[in-house]
């Protein structure tokens, strides 16, 4: 048995007494604010303290509220950060539509013949071809 | 997990042993609440009992003699006491004070100190 699970079982076997060690100075620190609270000096200093205390969570939480977004307020920018995505997509699309009509365009001018891309009807090669076979 | 062989030196220890030594770990702790201590000096704060908090303290004075002062405190459901050797004295308002707040930093340390032991198991 190595070392470190040796240790692990000391662990375990002493939780119990851990968690009465706990209980123990839980219950002697109540027992001393109880006991302290008898002097009315010191029970004022407790008010005073806890009322303190109340006023600091109570801040705290407004803090927290105010900083922390309205469920309706998180609908609301989920649905402007849905409609960015879809406009993102939506520009996205028709960008590669005209890169693929551009890109359908220039393949189509290199394969048609010189004459029919100025715009001048049959080319040379497409009339020879004609008059073979009309020969 | 760190912290057991400082605490354990030996592994056939009985339940009160280890309380004992639980106290003495806690002690520690206790005694490194209230800030730096001058060289020489040693202090020790710890609850003993539901009902019993300890100061202890010791160091050697200018003439070079070991001094001790133990102070234990007892709840009592009329107000906490002091004991100073035979003595006992009610505590000052201020004293009271010091004193709980003392105990609340105790708890969240040592409670702190504990729950690291627990995780690990």
């Amino acid at each position: 048995m190595d070392k470190k699970t040796t240790s692990l079982d000391k662990l375990r076997e002493l939780t119990p007494r851990l968690l009465s060690r706990k209980d123990i100075i839980m219950r002697a620190k109540y027992g001393a604010a109880m006991a302290a609270r008898v002097n009315p000096a010191v029970e004022q200093w407790f008010i005073t303290r806890e009322a303190e205390q109340a006023k600091r969570r109570a801040s705290e939480l407004v803090i927290n509220a105010v900083q922390q977004p309205e469920p309706a307020e998180l609908e609301t920018r989920q649905a402007v950060s849905e409609l960015q995505t879809a406009r993102e997509v939506e520009v996205l699309n028709r960008e590669r539509d005209l890169l693929v009509a551009d890109k359908r365009n220039l393949v189509e001018e290199a394969y048609l013949p010189p004459q029919a891309a100025a715009g001048g009807g049959q080319s040379q090669y497409v009339q020879g071809n004609d008059d073979a076979i009309a020969a | 997990m760190q912290l057991l062989p400082k605490i354990f030196k030996q592994s056939d220890n009985t339940l009160q042993r280890d309380d004992e030594q639980l106290i003495r770990y806690e002690a520690q702790i206790g005694g490194r609440l209230f800030g730096a201590l001058p060289k020489g000096h040693r202090r020790e704060f710890f609850c003993l009992d539901e009902h019993t908090w300890v100061w202890h303290e010791e160091w050697v004075d200018g003439k070079g003699k070991r001094q001790v002062a133990t102070t234990r405190y007892d709840i009592r459901p009329s107000g906490i006491l002091k004991a100073q050797g035979s003595q006992y004295q009610p505590l000052s308002t201020e004293e009271t004070i010091n004193l709980y707040k003392a105990i609340e930093l105790y708890e969240q340390q040592v409670n702190a100190a504990y729950d690291k032991m627990l995780v690990a198991v």
